[in-house]
């Protein structure tokens, strides 16, 4: 008797909890069939390696939110893209990243030690038509994430009648009296020191490094912040501790649009790109390649680019921005017109030398 | 005991006298024995597995890892002024800070120590929430309270001791001060329980034998306190060599580490050759100067010096 109830009840509880454990599997095969882009479902975690802070939630909320839920890949995020870590991950056997935004230059080295995956054109292609994207990142190994701009600011207060039209005049201690902030990186200050000795941009590449310091040597009484990291520009501008700036876009934008007494301009702006890559070896490889065929798809482009000012690889989206940060965005044709960008490949062959000099140049002071 | 030991320790020497010959052990010794190895067992593998094994990676791959056979060329191309300048530097602030550190943490650690109770219990408390908060959010402060604008210089302008603002931060004074400022705390929870540890008995025999209160200081608590301070040196030196974010933010690119170019080597370079070939020349430095400075003023000599 209480063996033929348990038992009923063992079937009707099983049969229950089967419906139960089947409905998603329905659900998800009835929306897969109704799927804008059935070749982008999958069903992994991908591990993206970004540079860290905001980046990681506008990533979440501009290209995974509307696309988890329906295509089944979710994301993960770690710092920091680095490619001696990925070259140990690879020797050893246990490649833990899927998708990393690499620097130009790190993108090429890691490259050429065969650790990262040739992008899958016709995937992407079949998502994002390929007139859509900016063809110059649009690399073998890698596809453009952002663009980041180095631009000349200054304290509106001190110089109400304009700032600096260019580096030379950026360096021009008799009309522009006050402190002077740069980044402490040998990228952008060699284009910005030769730009300085009046060298056009179309001129600047392949650069001379021996001119490239001689070019330094001539403004370096005139330096007197070298920043190390984009997070310290912040507190420098807001502090008035400089009052030219050779600053991150974003950070001069910020203070701008605070009414904080800083002013900027596009003129000679220093505009460096990063790739999204994906290593040769990643355990959800396949996933990493549809995310980025989907972010690179103009709404998700759009509102990112709307979010901060940072270039973005879908040109599409250039047209109709709105919001603050519309007319600060870096990438826009409007705002590149007087624009150096940054030759990753220069970058890759010199970057050791470059460096180690550097280094040398900074410490002899 | 004293002279029985001091004569066992003499024999150990090359051509000693016959030392009392292996004795059989006692069942109870064995088992002792036994279990001091078995209870050291864990920690040993530990050590071997989460110390020594990553160095002896580093190591090899100093040496050229897996991507090439066996090469020396790691450490050819650190052989540039360059290197041997911020290595230098490096040496020299950490030397500097260190010795600070001991100097400003010794009074902090004894008044902790002699004041018991809430004013202690505070002191105490003001140090753990230093520690606690993280290296950048204190880097940072001190460029709000040392920057030209700032409320160091406000306030020295205000009340009239200059008339421009002083450059406190953006050099290797700004490095000084955040540097000693974040490894202070370190010298002092390292001096507090030695410190507490000297028996007062100690100080009262002193007194009582007619020391004035500075001699008992100087003669019994100051040599007693000293493992507290080599200890302390060792871990400050330790730390304040491979920092790096500290230096980079508050020298204003003026105190440039070799962490720096380490740095470089593995995030712009992607040599990780050259990195490991780095830190292996300055792994042999730092423990080179330790052993030297432990030789000098190590704690066996004090240890040893009491017996």
């Amino acid at each position: 008797m209480t063996y033929k109830t348990s038992r009923r009840q063992f079937l009707a509880t099983a049969s229950a909890s089967g419906l139960i454990l089947g409905l998603p599997g329905l659900r998800g095969a009835r929306a897969q069939s109704a799927l804008e882009f059935p070749q982008l479902a999958g069903d992994s975690e991908i591990v993206v390696v970004t540079w860290g802070g905001s980046t990681n939630d506008r990533f979440q909320q501009y290209y995974l939110n509307d696309f988890t839920p329906d295509y089944g890949i979710s994301a993960q995020f770690t710092s920091y893209p680095d490619v001696a870590r990925l070259e140990v991950m690879n020797q050893i056997g246990n490649v833990e990243w899927d998708m990393v935004d690499f620097e130009g230059a790190q993108m090429n080295i890691a490259s050429g030690k065969g650790l990262l995956r040739p992008i899958d054109y016709d995937l992407i292609h079949s998502v994002v038509p390929a007139d859509q994207l900016a063809t110059a990142f649009c690399r073998e190994y890698g596809i453009g994430s952002v663009s980041f701009s180095t631009n000349i600011g200054w304290n509106s207060n001190l110089y109400p009648d304009g700032g600096p039209q260019s580096w030379v005049e950026f360096f021009d201690t008799e009309r522009f009296p006050g402190r002077r902030g740069l980044y402490a990186q040998p990228r952008p200050s060699f284009e910005i020191a030769l730009m300085a000795a009046g060298v056009p941009i179309a001129d600047i590449y392949p650069m001379d490094m021996n001119e490239a310091f001689e070019a330094l040597d001539a403004i370096r009484d005139k330096v007197d912040q070298w920043v190390e990291r984009t997070s310290q520009w912040g507190v420098m501008l807001q502090n008035n501790e400089v009052d030219l700036a050779g600053a991150s876009l974003s950070r001069l934008v910020d203070e701008k649009l605070a009414n904080r007494g800083w002013d900027l301009n596009f003129k000679q702006s220093i505009l460096e790109q990063s790739y999204w890559t994906i290593p040769a070896n990643a355990p959800n490889g396949d996933d990493a390649m549809k995310v980025l065929a989907w972010l690179l798809r103009a709404p998700g482009q759009k509102a990112y680019a709307e979010s901060t000012p940072i270039g973005m690889t879908n040109t599409t989206i250039y047209d109709d921005l709105t919001g603050p940060y519309a007319p600060f965005s870096p990438a826009s044709p409007a705002n590149t017109a007087d624009t150096l960008f940054i030759d990753d490949v220069w970058w890759t062959e010199h970057q050791e030398e470059a460096q180690v000099r550097w280094l040398d140049w900074l410490s002899a002071s | 005991m004293t002279v029985a030991s001091a004569f066992e320790r003499d024999s150990v020497g090359a051509s000693a006298p016959p030392r009392p010959a292996k004795r059989k052990l006692s069942p109870w010794e064995r088992q002792s024995r036994n279990l001091t190895w078995s209870l050291l067992s864990l920690p040993l593998v530990a050590m071997a597995v989460l110390f020594v094994a990553p160095l002896l990676v580093l190591l090899y791959i100093s040496f050229g890892g897996w991507a090439s056979s066996f090469n020396l060329a790691g450490y050819e191309r650190l052989a540039v002024p360059v290197y041997w300048r911020l290595l230098w530097f490096t040496l020299q602030m950490a030397v500097t800070v260190t010795f600070a550190c001991a100097v400003l943490a010794y009074p902090i650690a004894y008044l902790i120590v002699c004041f018991k109770g809430r004013f202690a219990q505070l002191m105490a408390l003001g140090l753990f929430v230093s520690l606690w908060m993280s290296f950048l959010a204190r880097t940072f402060a001190w460029i709000v309270i040392l920057q030209r604008n700032g409320i160091a210089n406000s306030f020295m302008m205000n009340i009239g001791i200059i008339d421009e603002p002083l450059s406190l931060v953006y050099n290797t004074t700004g490095v000084y001060i955040g540097m000693i400022h974040i490894m202070l705390p370190f010298m002092i929870v390292t001096l507090v329980p030695t410190m507490s540890a000297i028996d007062d008995a100690y100080l009262r025999a002193g007194l009582s034998l007619g020391g004035r209160p500075f001699q008992v200081f100087r003669q019994v608590f100051f040599p007693l306190s000293m493992p507290g301070v080599v200890a302390g040196s060792i871990l400050v030196f330790a730390l304040s060599f491979g920092m790096y974010i500290t230096p980079a933010i508050l020298g204003g690119g003026r105190a440039p580490t070799i962490v720096l170019a380490v740095r470089d080597q593995i995030s712009k370079m992607g040599d990780l050759q050259l990195a490991a070939a780095t830190s292996m020349v300055l792994l042999a430095i730092c423990l080179g100067i330790l052993i030297f400075y432990n030789w000098i003023v190590g704690v066996d000599r004090i240890l040893e010096r009491d017996k």
